[in-house]
Order: C-alpha cells, then sequence, then structure tokens
C-alpha cells in the first residue's frame, strides 16, 4: 500500500511540479489535496487492518553492490508515516484556501514530493536509500523555499551535512561491506576511525537540525510565508536529520565523544530557542525559536531517556504544527503584522480568538503531561514550565497591554480564518483526547502559572529589547563563520594563489625556462650573422673537428 | 657504341634541353615562360622514362653507373624538378620576365645533379659538383636586386674555395692511390690504414658534399641566400641539390670511405645535433618565411643524419623514409609560397601573411597540414619517418641524441605554432591576388601522396627498401 | 589490410570526420547565416550517438575487457596493427562527450563569426577524442593522444578569446612536452617487444627493472600534462578560465579526460612494485592541488575559475579512483563521468550565455538570472546535481567511489571530501548571486532567455541525467 500510494503522489507530484501554473493551480492542488487525502484514508484503512506488506524492488545491480529500494507497509512504518503526512495534508490544505500562497499547485506538488522522500527515510533499510531520500528531502525543501536569501545558509549547510552523511555511508560500507542498515552494529567491530564516522554524523545531524551554532539557517526562513515557513520547520531537514539519528543511532555508540558533544549541543540549542522566542520581535522567528524548543526537546527524550522515537515524532509534529497555526493565526487576525513591538492589546478585539489559543496551549501542555511525565518526572515539567514561560510571554505582549498597532490594524482585527481555526480545533481535541487521569495538579499549576505570567507580567522590560537593533538583526554566528572559516580560507587561497601560481610557476619556472630560450636564440643570432670571416671559421672547424676526430681515433 | 649512347638517353634528353631552348629563345616570336617550360617538361619526361628503363645499365661503368639506388634519386630528384619548373612557369608569367635563362640553368643544374648521383669516380664528382655551383651562382644572379650581391659574393668565393679544398683532396687521393674511382678507394682503404692526411682529404671530400646539403655550420650561403633569391630560383637551388648531396653522401659513406667510419660517424653525430638546436633555435623568432624553412631545413637534415647513424641497413632505410617525407612536405610547403601573393608581389615575411586565413583558408589549412607533418605530428608522414629514426637510436642506445632530438623538436614545434598563430589567429594585413589552378593541381597531387602515405604506408616503404638494396649489407 | 571493413568503431571515428568534411564544403547562406554549417555538424555529432548507440546494444554491458576489437594492420615492417576495441567505460566516456557537444554546439549556435571553422575544428577534435577512447593499441593511442591536440590549438587560438596568446602557446607547448614524452615510451615499448603492443597486453609485458622505471615515468608525466594536477593545473587554468566561447571551454575540458583516461588503460591491474612510489607521490600531489585549486575557485570571482576549479577536483578525484585498479571503481567512474561530462557542458554553456547577456545589457550579472527563468531552473539543476545531490549519476557513483578512495586511504579520502565541500559551496555561492533577486538590475522583459525549444532540449537533457540517477545504463535493453 505504501508503495502504491509513493509512486501515485511521486508521479502526480513530478508531473504538478513540471506542470504548474498559476491559472489553474488552486484546480489542480485542489486534485493534490484530495488524492492525497484519499490516499491517506487508505493507508489508514490499511494500517487498521493490521496487514503487513513487503514491498522491495531492486534499484541497482552491480557485480558487488545490490540495493533495493524497500517500501513496506508495515505498522511501524506507518505509525512514523502518518504524523508527517497530516502535517503536509494540513498544510496543503491551507495553502488551498489562504490568498498569500500564490503558487499553490507546485506548492502542493513539492510537498508531496517531500513526503515520498521522507516515506523513503522512514522505510528504509539501508544506507543507500536513506542518504538518497535525506539529499531528496534537502533539494525539495530547497525548492519550496521561495527565497533566495533564505536559501543560501540552508543550502550551505545542508550540502555540508549531506556531505557529512555521504562520507559517513562511504566509509561505513567500505569497511562493513554492506549496505544495511541492520549491519550498522557491525562497525564497532569491523570499522576503523570509529571516531571520527561519528562525529561526522554528528555533524550531519547537528548541521540538518539546525542546532546552537548552525540554527541561523532555520531563521533566515522567516521571510517566508508562515505556511511554508511552518511546513518547512516540521517536514524538512530538521525532522530528516532527527530521522538520520534515529536510523544511525549504533554509530553513535562508538565513540565516547558522540553523545556528549551531542547533549551539550542540544543544550546550548535550547537556550537560543528560548532567547528568540522572548527577546525577537519578528512573530516568525519567535515561531521558529518555539519550534527550536520543541525539537531538543524531542532530542534530549531522545537520547537522555531513550523515549519512544514515534512519539517524539507525534508531539514534535503536532505540536509545532498548533503553535505555528497559532502564531499564524495572530499574524493573520493583526492584517498580517510580524512584528511583535507593533501590536498589543488585541484582546479587545479577538477575545475569542484569545480563548481558542489559550485552550489550544492547554490541551498542549495536557498532551505533554499524559505522555512524558511518568517517564521523565522533571525534564516534562521543566519543559512545560519553559513553555508556559515563552506562550505567556507572548501572549502577554500580543493581547494585552498597551497596543502599539496603528489604528488601520486597530480596526481590521479579526478573528482568524475558519481553515485556521478547524486544524487548531482537531488538534486540541486530538492533544486533549486522552483521559484526564493524572498530573492534574501539574497541570492546574501549568494553567495557574500561564495566568499569572499574563496578569503580572514579570518580563516587561525584554520589550526595551525588541528596539535594540544589536539583538534584533545582528548575525553573531555569521559573523564568526566569516571570521573563523571563511576569512582564513579565503586569505589561504589568496596566499597559495600568490605564491606557489604566480611566485612559483609564473615567476620562477616559467621565467628560467623562458629566460634560458631567450638566452640560447640570442648566442644562435649572433652566430647567424652574415659574415665572411664567420663562414671561413665554421669551414676551419669543420676541418678543426675531423682532425681532432681522426687525432683521438688515432690515439 | 649505339647501346651506350642509348643508355646514355636520360642526360642526352636533358643536354639537348639546352640548344632547343637557344633556339626557341633565338628564333620564335612568341616565347613565354610556357613555351620554355614545355620543352623542359616533355625533355625532362623523356629523361625520367629512361632514367627508370636503364635503371641499371651503366655507359661508362668506371665513371658513372646506375643501380636502384641511383635511379631512384634521380628520378626524385627529376619529378621534384619538373614540378618546380611547372609552378616556376606562373612566376615568369606573372612577373612577365623571360624565363629561357632559368630553365636553360635549372635543367643543367638537373644534369649536373643527376651526374654527381650517378658518378663512381671522384673526378666526375667534383665536375658535377662545379657544375652544380657555377649554376646556382647564375641562377642567384637572375635576381637583378642589389642587395643580392653581397650574397652572391660570398656564395662564389666560398663554393670556389671548397671546390678547390675537393679538387686538393682528389689530387692527394688520386696521387695516393693512383686512382679517384670510389671501388679503388674504397679497396685501397680496406688493406692501408688511414693516415691524418688522409682524413683531412677525406674531410675535402665531405665538407663540401655537406655545404652542399645545407646542413650546420656549413648552412651559411644557403640561409643568406634564401632570403635573397627569386622564388623559383630559391625553391630550386634548396630542394634538388640536397637530394643529390644527400645520395652522394650516403653512398660515399657506405661505399667508399666506409673504414673512415670512426671518424665520420662522430662527425656527423656532432653536425647533425648541431644541426638539430642551430635550426630550431634559429627558426623561433626568425621573421622571413624562405629563412625560417630554411632553418627548418636544416634542422630536419640533422633528424635525418642522427637516423641514418651508424649507416646499418635500418639506419639508411629510416631516414630515407624520413628524407622523402619532408621532401614531399617542404614541396607543398613550397608551393603555397607560390600563392602567398599580394598585388603580385610574392609575399617573404611572416608579418605579410597575419591572417592569412581569412582570405585563403583551403591554402593556409594545407600548409598548417604540411607544417604539423613537418612537426612530425602523427599520422602524417614524416611520423613515420620519425617513428623509424627514434627506433634506430633506440636500437643503437643512442638515448642521449634521442633527448637531445626531442628537445630541438619541441624547440621546432615552437617556432612552427608561431607561424599557424599568425596565419590564423592574427589579423589580415594584405589582400592577397588570386591563387592559380596550377597551384591547387600540385598541391592536389601533393595531399594524394599524402593520404596514400598515411594509410598504407607499407606501400612507399617496402618499395624504398627494395630500391635501397645496393647500398645495404 | 583492414581485416574488418566497414566496422562500426571505424565507422565512429569516421562519422565525425566525414562529417567535418561536409561541413568544410557546406555552404553559408548569402547572409551570412551559418544554419546549414550548424545543421551539418549537429546531425555528424548526432548520427555517430546513435551509432555508439548501437554499440551498447551489440556488446556485453558488463563484460570485463575490451569488446568488438577490430585490427587494421598499418605497417608490415615495422609491423604495426591499428586495434580499435571498447569497453563500458569507453562507450560511456565517447556517449557524455557527444551529448556534451551537442550542448556545445547549441551554446554557439548564433555564432556568426567563422562558425564554419569552429565546427569543422570541433568535429575534428571529436573524431581523433573517437579515436581515442576505442584506440586498443599503443600506436593509435599516440597517435590519437597527440592528433587531438592540433584541433585544440587551432580552436584556441582562433576562438577562445584567451587574451594572452602566449598562455595558449605554452599550454600547447607543454601539452607538446607531454606528447613527445609520451612518444618516447612508446617507441621505447615498440622497440622492447619488436613490433605493435595492445594496450591489454601492457600489464603482462616483463620489462627489465632500469627500462621499467622509465617507460612509466614518461608515461605518468605525459598523462598528468593533461590532467591539471599541480604544476601543470597552471597552464591550463591560465587558458581556460580566460576562454569565453563555451565550445573551447568544452573541449578543452575535455582534454584531461584523455589523461585520465590513459591511466585506465596503461596500469596493469596488479600494480608492479615500482608504482607505488609514484602512486604515493601521485596521491600526495593530487589532494594537495584538490584543495589548492578548490580554495582558489573558491576566493576567484570569475565564474569560469570557480567552473574550472571545480571540474579540477573531480578530474583528480576520479584520476585517484582510476589509481586503486579497481575494476568497480572503473565502472562506477565511467558512471559518473557520464553526468559529470554533461552537468559541466551544460554549466559552461549557460554560463557564457549569461556572460554574454550581461555584457549586452550591461550590468552585473549578481541577479541576472531573474531575469532568465528558464536558463534560471537549468542552471539551478545543473548546479545542485554537481555539488551531488541525488539528480545524477554522480551522486551514486561518486559514493562508491569515495567510498573506496576512503577506505584506501582515509586521509586522502577525507581531504578529498573537504576539497569537495569548498568547490561544491564555491558552484553554490556563484548560483545564489545570480539568483539574487535584490541585485537584479534588469527586468524579465529586457532579458532574452533561452528559446523554447533549447529548453525543451535542456530539459530533456535533465530528464537523461535524473534517469541516469535511476539506472546509469537506462538506455541499454537488458542491461
Amino acid at each position: 500500500m505504501i508503495a502504491n500510494s509513493v509512486f501515485i503522489l511521486a508521479t502526480w507530484g513530478a508531473l504538478g511540479s513540471i506542470f504548474a501554473s498559476v491559472k489553474s493551480g488552486r484546480m489542480l492542488s485542489f486534485l493534490t489535496l484530495a488524492l492525497s487525502s484519499g490516499l491517506f484514508f487508505f493507508l489508514c484503512q490499511h494500517y487498521f487492518s493490521g496487514k503487513v506488506e513487503y514491498f522491495s524492488f531492486d534499484w541497482l545491480k552491480y557485480m558487488s553492490l545490490q540495493v533495493e529500494i524497500n517500501l513496506s507497509s508495515t505498522a511501524k512504518n506507518y505509525i512514523q508515516i502518518f504524523p508527517i503526512y497530516i502535517i503536509s495534508l494540513l498544510s496543503m490544505f491551507i495553502s488551498f484556501f489562504s490568498s498569500e500562497e500564490a503558487q499553490k499547485q507546485r506548492f502542493c506538488s513539492l510537498i508531496i514530493l517531500n513526503l515520498c522522500a521522507f516515506i523513503g527515510v522512514i522505510c528504509a533499510t539501508n544506507i543507500l536509500q536513506l542518504l538518497v531520500c535525506s539529499c531528496f528531502i534537502t533539494v525539495l525543501g530547497f525548492c519550496i523555499i521561495n527565497d533566495m536569501d533564505a536559501r543560501k545558509k540552508y543550502a550551505f549547510y545542508n550540502l555540508l551535512a549531506d556531505l557529512s552523511l555521504f562520507s559517513v555511508c562511504s566509509l561505513v560500507y567500505s569497511y562493513i561491506g554492506s549496505l544495511e542498515l541492520s549491519a550498522l552494529p557491525k562497525f564497532a567491530k569491523l570499522g576503523a576511525h570509529r571516531d571520527l564516522v561519528s562525529i561526522l554524523l554528528v555533524i550531519a545531524v547537528w548541521l540538518k537540525m539546525g542546532l546552537f551554532v548552525f540554527h541561523n539557517q532555520l531563521y533566515d526562513l522567516s521571510v517566508l510565508q508562515f505556511n511554508r515557513l511552518t511546513y518547512l520547520l516540521l517536514c524538512s531537514t530538521p525532522l530528516s536529520g532527527l530521522l538520520i539519528l534515529q536510523k544511525f543511532y549504533p554509530l553513535t555508540q562508538i565513540s565516547p565523544y558522540a553523545l556528549p558533544l551531542l547533549k551539550i549541543i542540544t543544550v546550548l540549542t535550547i537556550c537560543t530557542g528560548v532567547y528568540n522566542a522572548l527577546l525577537i520581535d519578528n512573530i516568525k522567528e519567535k515561531a521558529i525559536g518555539l519550534m527550536q524548543i520543541l525539537l531538543v526537546f524531542g532530542l534530549v527524550e531522545f537520547l537522555f531517556y531513550s523515549t519512544d522515537f514515534v512519539a517524539i515524532e507525534n508531539t514534535l509534529l503536532l505540536g509545532g504544527a498548533l503553535f505555528g497555526l497559532i502564531l499564524y493565526a495572530i499574524s493573520y487576525s493583526s492584517s498580517n503584522e510580524i512584528y511583535i513591538s507593533s501590536m498589543g492589546n488585541f484582546i479587545s478585539g479577538l477575545k475569542v480568538c484569545f480563548l481558542f489559543l489559550s485552550l489550544a496551549f492547554l490541551a498542549f501542555a495536557h498532551h505533554i503531561l499524559i505522555s512524558y511525565a511518568s517517564q521523565n518526572y522533571v525534564l516534562t515539567l521543566g519543559f512545560l514550565l519553559l513553555l508556559t514561560i515563552v506562550i505567556a510571554h507572548i501572549y502577554r505582549q500580543i493581547f494585552f497591554g498597551e497596543s502599539h498597532a496603528d489604528e488601520r490594524v486597530m480596526a481590521l482585527l479579526k478573528n482568524p480564518a475558519w481553515y485556521m481555526l478547524i486544524p487548531i480545533l482537531a488538534l486540541i481535541i486530538w492533544f486533549a483526547k486522552k483521559e484526564y487521569d493524572a498530573y492534574y495538579m501539574e497541570l492546574s499549576g501549568t494553567v495557574i502559572l500561564f495566568i499569572t505570567l499574563l496578569w503580572f507580567y514579570p518580563l516587561k522590560k525584554m520589550e526595551n529589547l525588541y528596539q535594540k537593533e544589536f539583538i534584533q538583526e545582528s548575525d553573531v554566528f555569521e559573523t564568526v563563520f566569516d571570521f573563523l572559516i571563511i576569512t582564513p580560507l579565503t586569505i589561504l587561497g589568496r596566499i597559495l594563489w600568490l605564491l606557489v601560481d604566480f611566485i612559483l610557476i609564473e615567476r620562477t619556472i616559467i621565467n628560467s625556462l623562458s629566460n634560458a630560450t631567450n638566452l640560447l636564440i640570442r648566442g644562435v643570432s649572433h652566430l647567424n650573422v652574415f659574415s665572411a670571416k664567420l663562414y671561413f671559421l665554421y669551414i676551419l672547424l669543420g676541418f678543426g673537428l675531423m682532425a681532432l676526430l681522426a687525432y683521438m681515433g688515432h690515439k | 657504341m649505339l647501346a651506350k649512347i642509348i643508355t646514355f638517353s636520360p642526360e642526352i634528353f636533358l643536354v639537348l634541353a639546352l640548344p632547343l631552348i637557344a633556339f626557341v629563345n633565338q628564333y620564335r616570336s612568341s616565347k613565354t615562360a610556357k613555351t620554355f617550360y614545355s620543352i623542359v617538361k616533355v625533355l625532362l619526361i623523356f629523361s625520367i622514362l629512361s632514367t627508370i628503363i636503364f635503371y641499371n645499365r651503366s655507359p661508362l661503368p668506371h665513371l658513372l653507373q646506375n643501380d636502384t639506388y641511383t635511379t631512384l634519386y634521380k628520378v626524385l630528384l627529376d619529378i621534384l624538378s619538373l614540378g618546380i619548373f611547372f609552378l616556376s612557369c606562373k612566376w615568369f608569367l606573372n612577373k612577365n620576365r623571360s624565363s629561357a635563362l632559368y630553365y636553360a640553368l635549372g635543367i643543367s643544374l638537373v644534369l649536373s645533379l643527376n651526374l654527381m648521383i650517378s658518378a663512381v669516380d671522384l673526378r666526375i664528382l667534383v665536375g658535377g659538383y662545379f657544375a652544380a655551383t657555377i649554376l646556382q651562382y647564375f641562377l642567384l644572379k637572375l635576381n637583378d636586386d642589389d642587395d643580392c650581391k653581397v650574397g652572391e659574393i660570398h656564395y662564389r668565393a666560398f663554393s670556389f674555395l671548397l671546390f678547390l679544398i675537393m679538387v686538393l683532396s682528389i689530387i692527394w687521393f688520386q696521387e695516393k692511390i693512383g686512382s679517384a674511382e670510389y671501388s679503388k678507394i674504397a679497396a685501397y682503404y680496406a688493406k692501408h690504414k688511414i693516415q691524418m692526411l688522409d682524413v683531412m682529404a677525406f674531410a675535402g671530400i665531405l665538407l663540401p658534399i655537406l655545404f652542399m646539403l645545407g646542413i650546420a655550420p656549413f648552412h651559411f650561403c644557403r640561409v643568406e641566400l634564401s632570403g635573397l633569391s627569386i622564388l623559383p630560383v630559391h625553391v630550386l637551388s634548396n630542394l634538388i641539390p640536397t637530394i643529390s648531396a644527400y645520395a652522394v653522401i650516403v653512398y660515399l659513406l657506405t661505399e667508399v670511405f666506409s673504414k673512415f667510419k670512426e671518424i665520420y660517424l662522430p662527425f656527423i653525430e656532432i653536425v647533425a645535433i648541431l644541426s638539430l638546436l642551430w635550426g630550431a633555435i634559429s627558426a623561433i623568432k626568425e621573421e622571413n618565411i624562405r629563412r625560417f624553412f630554411s632553418y627548418c631545413h636544416i634542422y630536419s637534415l640533422g633528424f635525418i643524419l642522427l637516423g641514418i647513424l651508424p649507416f646499418n641497413n635500418n639506419g639508411i632505410t629510416s631516414s630515407f623514409v624520413y628524407f622523402t617525407a619532408y621532401l614531399l612536405t617542404i614541396w607543398g610547403i613550397y608551393m603555397v609560397l607560390f600563392a602567398f601573393k599580394s598585388n603580385g608581389e610574392y609575399l617573404q615575411e611572416l608579418t605579410d601573411i597575419s591572417g592569412v586565413f581569412s582570405q585563403k583558408p583551403y591554402i593556409s589549412v594545407l600548409l598548417m597540414v604540411f607544417i604539423v607533418s613537418l612537426a612530425g605530428s602523427p599520422p602524417m608522414l614524416i611520423f613515420l619517418g620519425k617513428l623509424q629514426v627514434m627506433d634506430n637510436l633506440m636500437i643503437n642506445g643512442a638515448y642521449g641524441e634521442i633527448i637531445i632530438s626531442m628537445v630541438a623538436l619541441l624547440l621546432m614545434i615552437n617556432a612552427f605554432f608561431r607561424i599557424i598563430r599568425i596565419m590564423f589567429f592574427e589579423a589580415k594585413v594584405k589582400n592577397f591576388d588570386h591563387t592559380e589552378r596550377r597551384i591547387y593541381i600540385c598541391l592536389f597531387i601533393n595531399m594524394l601522396f599524402f593520404l596514400v602515405g598515411i594509410l598504407n604506408p607499407a606501400l612507399f616503404i617496402e618499395q624504398f627498401e627494395l630500391l635501397l638494396k645496393p647500398i645495404m649489407r | 589490410m583492414m581485416l574488418n571493413t566497414f566496422s562500426i568503431l571505424s565507422l565512429i571515428i569516421a562519422i565525425p570526420f566525414l562529417g567535418m568534411l561536409f561541413t568544410l564544403f557546406a555552404k553559408e547562406a548569402s547572409d551570412g547565416s551559418t544554419r546549414n554549417v550548424f545543421s551539418v555538424a549537429v546531425f555528424s555529432v548526432i548520427a555517430n550517438i546513435v551509432m555508439i548507440l548501437r554499440i551498447f546494444m551489440l556488446m556485453e554491458v558488463y563484460k570485463p575487457g575490451l569488446q568488438l576489437v577490430e585490427t587494421y594492420n598499418w605497417m608490415q615492417n615495422p609491423n604495426i596493427d591499428i586495434v580499435f576495441g571498447v569497453d563500458v567505460l569507453s562507450l560511456m566516456l565517447l556517449l557524455a562527450i557527444h551529448i556534451a557537444f551537442i550542448i556545445g554546439f547549441i551554446g554557439v549556435r548564433n555564432n556568426l563569426e567563422h562558425q564554419k571553422s569552429l565546427m569543422v575544428w570541433s568535429l575534428l577534435f571529436l573524431s581523433m577524442i573517437t579515436g581515442f577512447f576505442v584506440s586498443a593499441d599503443i600506436f593509435s593511442f599516440y597517435i590519437f593522444f597527440e592528433g587531438m591536440l592540433l584541433p585544440l590549438f587551432m580552436l584556441l587560438g582562433m576562438f577562445g578569446d584567451v587574451k594572452r596568446q602566449e598562455y595558449i602557446n605554452r599550454f600547447l607547448l607543454y601539452n607538446m612536452v607531454g606528447s613527445v614524452i609520451f612518444f618516447v615510451a612508446t617507441v621505447l615499448l615498440f622497440n622492447y617487444q619488436h613490433g605493435m603492443l595492445e594496450l591489454q597486453q601492457l600489464s603482462s609485458m616483463k620489462l627489465d627493472s632500469r627500462l621499467e622505471y622509465f617507460i612509466w615515468a614518461a608515461i605518468f608525466i605525459s598523462l598528468l600534462s593533461r590532467i591539471p594536477i599541480w604544476p601543470f593545473h597552471y597552464w591550463i587554468a591560465s587558458v581556460n578560465s580566460s576562454i569565453r566561447n563555451p565550445m573551447i571551454f568544452l573541449i578543452s575540458m575535455i582534454l584531461p579526460l584523455t589523461g585520465i583516461y590513459g591511466f585506465v588503460r596503461f596500469l596493469p591491474k596488479t600494480l608492479p612494485a615500482i608504482l607505488g612510489n609514484y602512486i604515493l607521490l601521485l596521491q600526495i600531489i593530487g589532494v594537495i592541488t584538490m584543495l589548492f585549486i578548490a580554495l582558489i575557485g573558491l576566493i576567484n570571482k570569475d565564474r569560469q575559475y570557480k567552473i574550472f576549479s571545480y571540474i579540477t577536483v573531480y578530474y583528480i578525484m576520479y584520476m585517484l579512483g582510476i589509481l586503486t585498479r579497481d575494476e568497480v571503481i572503473l565502472l562506477n567512474i565511467a558512471f559518473s563521468f557520464f553526468s559529470y561530462l554533461i552537468i559541466v557542458a551544460s554549466m559552461e554553456v549557460f554560463s557564457h550565455y549569461i556572460a554574454k547577456e550581461q555584457m549586452q545589457q550591461g550590468v552585473l550579472d549578481d541577479g541576472l538570472l531573474c531575469s532568465y527563468p528558464k536558463i534560471s531552473i537549468i542552471y539551478s539543476f545543473m548546479t545542485l546535481a554537481a555539488v551531488g545531490l541525488p539528480l545524477s549519476s554522480l551522486f551514486l557513483n561518486n559514493f562508491l567511489i569515495l567510498s573506496d578512495l576512503l577506505a584506501v586511504n582515509i586521509k586522502m579520502g577525507m581531504i578529498m571530501l573537504l576539497a569537495l565541500v569548498i568547490v561544491s559551496s564555491a558552484l553554490l555561492k556563484e548560483l545564489f548571486r545570480l539568483r539574487d533577486a535584490e541585485k537584479c538590475s534588469i527586468s524579465a522583459e529586457k532579458g532574452e532567455d533561452i528559446s523554447r525549444g533549447v529548453f525543451i532540449f535542456m530539459l530533456f537533457i535533465c530528464f537523461i541525467l535524473l534517469m541516469s540517477f535511476i539506472k546509469p545504463l537506462w538506455f541499454v535493453v537488458g542491461a
């Protein structure tokens, strides 16, 4: 079933992206959405029927290399695919109704192609399928980002990540001689350069997920339209990074450095997320900060406590989608305003909306508590506390206090569109569906804290930081990269060019040869003078030489 | 007696040309270059045919002998002369000058050189040499320019000096051995030890022939005059004597003075290397086209002489292959020189032919093909010669010579590329005149030989081996 | 004499040559239009592509060794046989070169000046390089090895727009040095063997140690002189980075392939002990050059140099791959090369188009692609494929090549990877610069994009690349 769906979706997606046009875009995007939804329905049906279908296709059959494409319809694959599928459907749904999306069909086609690539990653049982699909995700992400500036860091970092992964796979294959993911544990016995492999893997994940230091690639996406941004944050390279980590997890065990390094980065990333969610004025960057917090939470769960990956994926994707939609809805209601500093007192026009969004947050808090608190109580509470502070801080600035919005925005304040509210409602129901049987104290505490924070607004002074250009505009890490990597490389390149190419080759080797030839030419030109004396000398020389040879012969 | 006269027919046909030219020049009213060319053409063809027919007949066996070796060179010489006369005809027509003297001197030159090839006596050789130098001198005088005078004086003085040296050498051999016949000289030195004066006398014979061949450092007059003589004379005096001199040298060194091997082998090696380098280095900066190809001639002969060492069968065949391919190529180049004409003037300076490709693409491409062939690039004809020469050097373990020849080759290639660059890449500076059909005909025939040589070189090489048998061991 | 008259391998050498002759005599229109000349040239190349595809059908693609061998006795004394034969590697390379030529022709289709000469010399070069790739004996190998230099020299000189003519001279001269050295090695082998020598026999030849040392040194130097490896890169770079004609750049960039291919044909399967030192030295020089060129490519603002540095790094990687003498690697190199050549050709053609448009519009090229949407699509695709994303056979086959190289020498492999990252970054950076909408200084209406026909053709090329990613020999039935 998965194989059939992938085939249909990939074909439709490829055709749709090639023949995408603005005129028929709306209709085709609807068809895409309908088709994808239909397939999703059948997939669900198949999943619930409990049937298992194995599918593998011989891709390459060389003398020493056989690669199969695996797209087996197993329960494990299904439950990993579903959240991604849902987010994809959600993005297509919103883009279909949203007037902001100009290239609906192209976007939808790219989404379903990206979905196919993710299915490929999830179903992969060999390194190559995983690598190829991961690279496809990079390419499709590149296509979905419809802004050149936003593409820059994304492309460079993911290129580096893919090449790191490429190296990891190359090294692993060269030592274990197998492409099967199940054979990865063998590398611990057969392989060499274990630290290198492990660190390269961490680098790949690090770059792909946009963790601390490389997080600015995600922030550059803030110029994109909200729906695209949310989709990219949830269903693009950060998620593929996480999936890669899951698939290659045995390789992180072979070096004593890999996991500690990843853990340090994780902690630093959460700080970055919180920093951006609290201090940055741009609502989209706040959304990115929130996503980062979620992502890191998932990573921490996975790395520190080996929590079930499917649960993490669900929380991450659906929670991310929820917060993305919430912030999108706020921006939509305020005539697409994206600066928090230009908002405030929206409660006056959006009372129901505020309640609805607060409910959404609480539903998510409920989900977190139910899903994780039993395993890692402190971590879950800590995370919830952090999330409550951030969300309350954002809501407070938007809905309460003095309004900084101009009159036009205030006058045009409207409730979010229905196509935003329906998915939010669906997500609220999904998060809240678990029976409320425990942690009521913690949930009540969260509610109280949320209200208290909204009421007292303890982080009010942070508002002033919105005016600080240094915080809002500067990209410290880009400067650091420039200073530590780009500039030294550039200088080195210049020095090599000047020293080796110009001075050594041009000035030394070529000039010497040229001078030697010129010397010869000058020397011979002296002998080429048309002079009788010289001619006579040549004849004498001939005789002399003959005599000399005769003399030597006699001797 | 009649049989002897008949076997003399190749020479008789050539001699017959002189009174006929004189007669026509004196009595016929319309006497264009075409008329004289027709006379020369008919007689030369007859001469060639009779040379082939009587390839092993010797009218005066103690003075002149014919065999496949001499026939090969004589036919080669005659055919090339015919080609040169054919092209020269148009030159004289264009210049509206009398060609009687040119053809008379030219055919005499062919005769004298033929005699040199067939000679088996040093006296005939020196006679032929003397006649050839005198005739060349008069041919040079066809150019009325004052610039030519100094060159003519140089040529006169040094060819006469070398002639005298040759005569003295012959007198020495005559006095010592009692004969100047090749066979007797060879027989004498097979039994007797070589003295220092013998070597000097041998040098006295060898050096003038090397002078005629135009090898470094005895190339001086050839280079000096190549820029001064008129084009038909330049082509004639560059190509024809070379064939004769080469045939004579190979014959003398293998058949007559083979006992002098210890002396002449290093000598030839030194002059060959000198020629290779001298020719290649001088060509790099040369601005006169004719002189350029004269240097190229020196370089090529250096290669040929290097390949012939140590005068074994392999060396003789490989050098001959190179030599023939070289002649065919340089003949093609001279044909192209006849086509480089602007406002009736035949161009001499390299800068004059700048951008010639834009106006004369086919001619330029053909010249390039010849140049590339001279560079020994595969699969051109000279490549085969180069291959055999290198193989021969390798067999002899002459690795030093191989390196030197390769360095010289690179220098020469540099020079060749310069010409190609000037012709093809630079802007045109002159308007070129229409190219006559006869030049295209000659070039077409030449290219046919080229193609056959490239596609089936065995056809030539196997025949050459058979024909060169008289001097093979 | 020719044993297999009208044999197919001889035919694929003859077709471009005949095409050259037809082009030479094709008449240009009175208005200066060169459509006739262009059509004849393109037709010749397409005809040869059809023949090459036919050869694929005739041979067993995965069978090792040369197939469809043809022998032609050139000379009997000395005995020289001209032998032709092909394997998957040579055929893949030939097919890629031919496709690259069509792309190159498209790039110069609007050139009116000396179009005929351009086509004639290009076809002659194609004929020579085809001969080179099918040659199976040392003589034909040498003949074609040197034979292709003349058309290259003519093309460079006449159309290369190389600012300093002396560069061309140097370039050719040092190529000739390689050629001359190769000639000496050929004659040495010929002399040692007392007759003709098939390339396959080289592996089994027992040479005495001094001779072996010299012969291998000569072969290495001559082949390396074609590859932009230090210090030879300087001449190649100085010429190539200044060429402003896509066809000529393409041809000059195909030249290093001959050096690489030489290693495939010459190196025995089991490397003699004497080669150990050479290969180690070569590996060291190779990776240093890769890094060095990649760095210069990164800092150099000239797009041409960036493409050159990319090409160089890949060439050296392939060379180092070949030196491992692994049959599987060779197959992967063949498949990888296929895409690589097509990508490079396309990038160069469009890069040139952009440069020409930039000059005509009199603007900077920053953001220029925004005004040329069709080119932008193709150029972006090619750049992404070039940097190693799964859009062509480069991806998978490079993976396998690199995995072997990493296994051979991890340090070498890592430096290589670093160089790959740097050149890829340089290409991406360039792409972003070209697509930077903010800096675009001309409107979309002003820019003259490629025609619909060319766009469709290029989409077809992209399709070929994508198919090569899925299955490198997709066009061979039953492969």
